[in-house]
């Protein structure tokens, strides 16, 4: 068997996962902030946006550096990808909206619900979106099937080149302007967002009362302290609901409506209030700590469930906060492990046999062709697997930036991504992930510490490199190298008072 | 010859002992406004306004005698970004408070963070309300001080048909619904009002202007637009192909200021009306100063000396409008309340906010507990200059971000 990674390609991916998936998260949790290795959490969730945008970068780079199919368009798989993961998280926020309604903000105010009574105002593709296992399945899915459609239609009619790259470029601008559009379902031009917890909610839902009709009684008798603080709390509407009441069915969705409008509007964390109930030793730390926004509607949850252990089932619940450092953390180290898996995927993928037909494919489609070898369907494989690469960093993007909206699919970002393969050096795995990470990170200081000149400044670099580094970053050793040898024979071209000698010296086999 | 190593040391020492002297002299502030793409010819002019309002501040000693050092930084129209330069500015730089954002979703995108971090905004752009967050102040237009008022005005001039015309996002969508419920609340029947959205950049609007001229055939109709920015351009050049006029079918524009003129055809806008808060036209000694001021300092902009010239941007031609009025008062009722909390603390900050007044150039301005502002509005005739005329003044309305509360 052959060794796909070479011995310094090793040392240097076991290297950098030293440094990104182990000390960086170690510097952000257990140094203290203020100390002068501490990371903070601020700078980790950039630095996963970047880890993100280089899975990306490796999807443009499969395409491009290595089949040569210059796609641009790639940023509509990364937006699909961010789409479908923010949807599962604008299904988690659940009642905890701004409007407490059981349906996202946005289709609150779209007027939804008159729109798709069935479902109480939720589209009926919305609906499997609130389990995590089908969103995930969605990240691959959904831009499999749209590059499969479009690669199978364009391959097939044999567009090439600039018309693909055209064409590709078409494609994510329409997906851009219909995502636009409000009608379209997903939030229009605000997209989503205000994204509050991840695999899991602390609203209640239904089953987590045992006894709804039982639990309103005893609420409305009010015997305790806390019995008739929880009362006062639930909106007049949905007391007079409980009243009106026919069944158990209606109890519990009056009383759900209640107790998820006391979780969301909190805080419910008065330790006076509490005074006869024993909370755990965990419920009274996070107590100290007076969470605010996501943070407190989970203690809010925890607290009722401690409070009333008779009426309530204990759920075990396993969310976590979106904007909590540990999420971010975690978040960025899923982000640096889909990198290296991705790209060890792409080292094994184009350094097997389909690899060297891929590169065969770019250097001279025609001839692979008539060697016998169908090449739009291994395009269309790689359009495919570039699709579901990009996909999936989109869907780690977005719970790290907070937002998703159409704006990420205009043209104009997936041009970028372009750019950051050529800065970085195409057609070699390194490259892209270094002009990815480089190049955003030049943008974040950039728009900072010269938010006036910063477009000057990457604009000056971009066409730097397009002129005098055509293989980007990772070519320049070479390129030294090369110049280097030029300057030797120059010189010694010089001492000799032979200049014509020295040119034919030069080195016959270039890659 | 190379400097030696010892005198770079002392040299960055002794810089660095500057900054450290300077540094405690100041207080940081952001400035979070798209500085290029697709907003930057709104965002810069706020920019512009508050660097100007920075430096009127500290030519008289600055807030509590520190000079304001602002921070400007360029989130480039991309939404995502604005949430990652507002953690920046709040996290890295420490600012006391930020002043920014124009679109709905460049705010949405960023107040998480402002609430994560407990950082204050100031929001200056018009805007369609239904939030209420405690880390942002909305010096901002609310629905019910720009919308309902030439709404009333329309129903008082025997206007009975109502046009609803807008751009397809979430301020037109918003503003719509609630004037639709208001209008229905004036007694107008569903059927004289009419809805419709176009996508953004939308440029052929030959079969809806056919529809409003059908629709206004009476002479009893008006147009209420939320269009945005370009659009505008093909909508009235067809509007007045189509043989309509402000006269048989006059059009209210939200979305068009003082500074949006300077990229349209006044010409055909002429006679049309718009409804703001402050005009650069309203004649106040305040005013003339402001607007004097501010004209003569984008010659040669400067922060306590320090150049802020722009490559690009043409000082010819520029003008005040309202969401640079809003932007400007802004930090002037966060210096104001600073002084009274007497420290930049965020929470101390905000209760010192509520109550506090501003002598603005056209009017005082209260801010209320809702974080919002109780100020005059106006509604003002277009010129053929891009200046307003003022037609009509509701005095000291109170800004509601919710309309279920100014809808009875």
């Amino acid at each position: 068997m052959t060794r796909i990674l070479s011995r310094s390609e090793t040392v240097l991916l076991l290297l950098a996962s030293a440094v990104g998936l182990v000390l960086l998260p170690c510097l952000n949790a257990f140094v203290p902030a203020g100390g002068a290795l501490h990371v903070s959490t601020f700078s980790l969730s950039l630095y996963g946006k970047y880890l993100t945008y280089a899975v990306l970068a490796l999807g443009v780079n499969l395409l491009w550096g290595y089949t040569g199919l210059l796609s641009l368009g790639q940023c509509l798989f990364f937006s699909l990808g961010g789409y479908c993961l923010g949807m599962y998280m604008m299904m988690n926020i659940s009642r905890l909206g701004q409007y407490h309604e059981a349906i996202p903000d946005f289709m609150v105010f779209l007027e939804f619900p008159a729109r798709f009574p069935a479902t109480g105002g939720l589209p009926p593709h919305w609906i499997p979106f609130k389990h995590l296992w089908f969103a995930a399945l969605m990240v691959l899915v959904v831009p499999a099937v749209v590059a499969y459609v479009f690669g199978f239609l364009a391959f097939r009619s044999r567009v090439k080149g600039v018309y693909f790259s055209i064409l590709s470029q078409a494609l994510t601008y329409a997906a851009c302007l219909m995502f636009f559009r409000n009608d379209f379902t997903f939030g229009g031009n605000n997209g989503l967002t205000d994204f509050k917890f991840l695999l899991g909610t602390p609203a209640l839902d239904a089953g987590d009362i045992r006894d709804p009709v039982a639990f309103a009684a005893r609420l409305k008798a009010g015997k305790g302290e806390l019995d008739k603080y929880l009362w006062s709390q639930i909106p007049a509407a949905e007391q007079a609901r409980l009243a009106a009441a026919a069944d158990g069915r209606a109890a519990e969705a009056a009383l759900l409506d209640g107790l998820n409008r006391v979780i969301a509007t909190g805080p419910v964390h008065d330790v006076a209030r509490f005074k006869g109930v024993a909370l755990s030793d965990a419920t009274v730390r996070t107590i100290a700590q007076a969470p605010k926004d996501a943070a407190m509607l989970k203690l809010n949850r925890r607290l009722l469930e401690e409070a009333f252990p008779d009426d309530l089932r204990k759920r075990s619940f396993t969310g976590f906060v979106v904007n909590d450092p540990a999420t971010k953390r975690a978040l960025y180290i899923a982000s640096g492990i889909l990198l290296l898996l991705t790209y060890l995927f792409c080292r094994w993928l184009t350094s097997t046999k389909f690899g060297l037909v891929q590169r065969a494919v770019r250097d001279s489609e025609n001839r692979v062709l008539f060697s016998g070898y169908a090449t739009p369907d291994f395009k269309l494989f790689v359009f495919v697997v570039a699709a579901i690469l990009s996909s999936l960093g989109g869907a780690l993007f977005v719970p790290q930036v907070g937002i998703i909206n159409p704006s990420e699919m205009g043209a104009d970002k997936s041009i970028e991504a372009v750019i950051w393969v050529a800065v970085g050096g195409r057609g070699n795995l390194l490259g892209p992930v270094l002009g990815a990470i480089g190049i955003n990170s030049l943008k974040s200081y950039a728009t900072h510490s010269f938010a006036e000149q910063w477009p000057y400044i990457l604009g000056g670099l971009f066409i730097f490199v397009t002129l005098f580094m055509p293989k980007g970053i990772v070519g320049l050793p070479g390129q030294m190298k090369e110049l280097r040898a030029k300057l030797a024979r120059r010189r010694a071209g010089k001492s000799a008072d032979a200049p014509a000698a020295a040119t034919k010296l030069e080195p016959a086999g270039k890659e | 010859m190379k400097p030696s190593f010892p005198k770079i040391i002392a040299g960055a020492a002794a810089g660095l002992l500057a900054f450290a002297a300077t540094a405690a002299e100041t207080v940081k502030v952001g400035v979070l406004h798209s500085l290029s793409g697709t907003m930057a010819i709104s965002e810069t002019s706020l920019k512009d306004v508050l660097l100007f309002t920075f430096d009127e501040i500290n030519k008289k000693g600055g807030v509590m005698g520190k000079m304001i050092e602002p921070v400007v930084v360029d989130p480039a129209s991309n939404w995502p970004l604005f949430a990652e330069k507002a953690e920046q500015l709040l996290v890295k730089d420490k600012v006391s408070v930020v002043f920014g954002c124009w679109t709905s979703v460049s705010r949405k995108s960023c107040l998480p963070v402002f609430e994560k971090e407990n950082g204050l905004l100031f929001y200056p752009v018009q805007y369609e309300g239904e939030e209420l967050s405690k880390n942002i102040f909305y010096t901002a237009e609310a629905v019910n001080q720009q919308a309902i008022p030439p709404v009333d005005y329309m129903l008082s001039e025997g206007k009975k048909k109502f046009y609803l015309l807008g751009s397809d996002y979430v301020y037109p969508r918003t503003t719509n619904k609630i004037l639709k419920k208001y209008l229905k609340s004036k007694g107008i029947p569903d059927s004289d009002i009419e809805e419709i959205y176009t996508p953004f950049g939308h440029t052929d609007y030959q079969t809806i202007v056919a529809s409003i001229k059908k629709f206004a055939a009476g002479g009893s109709a008006c147009i209420i637009s939320t269009l945005n920015g370009d659009t505008n351009v093909p909508f009235f050049k067809e509007f007045a192909n189509a043989g309509l006029t402000s006269e048989n079918c006059p059009v209210v524009s939200f979305s068009i200021s003082e500074d949006e003129f300077r990229g349209l055809p006044a010409k055909q806008l002429a006679g049309h009306l718009g409804c703001w808060t402050y005009f650069m036209s309203i004649k106040t000694p305040e005013n003339e100063k402001f607007v004097g001021d501010f004209l003569s300092w984008v010659k040669a902009p400067k922060v306590t000396g320090v150049d802020y010239t722009v490559s690009g941007v043409d000082p010819k031609g520029r003008v005040t409008c309202s969401p640079m009025n809003l932007s400007r008062m802004g930090v002037y009722l966060w210096k104001q309340a600073v002084e009274k909390a007497g420290t930049f603390d965020v929470d101390k900050v905000r209760d010192a906010l509520t109550g506090q007044k501003f002598k603005g150039p056209v009017c005082e301005v209260t801010m209320q507990a809702n974080h919002h502002l109780v100020n005059d509005v106006f509604i003002g005739e277009t010129l053929p200059t891009g200046q307003f005329k003022v037609i009509k003044t509701f005095k000291g309305v109170a800004g509601e971000p919710f309309s279920e509360k100014f809808l009875k």
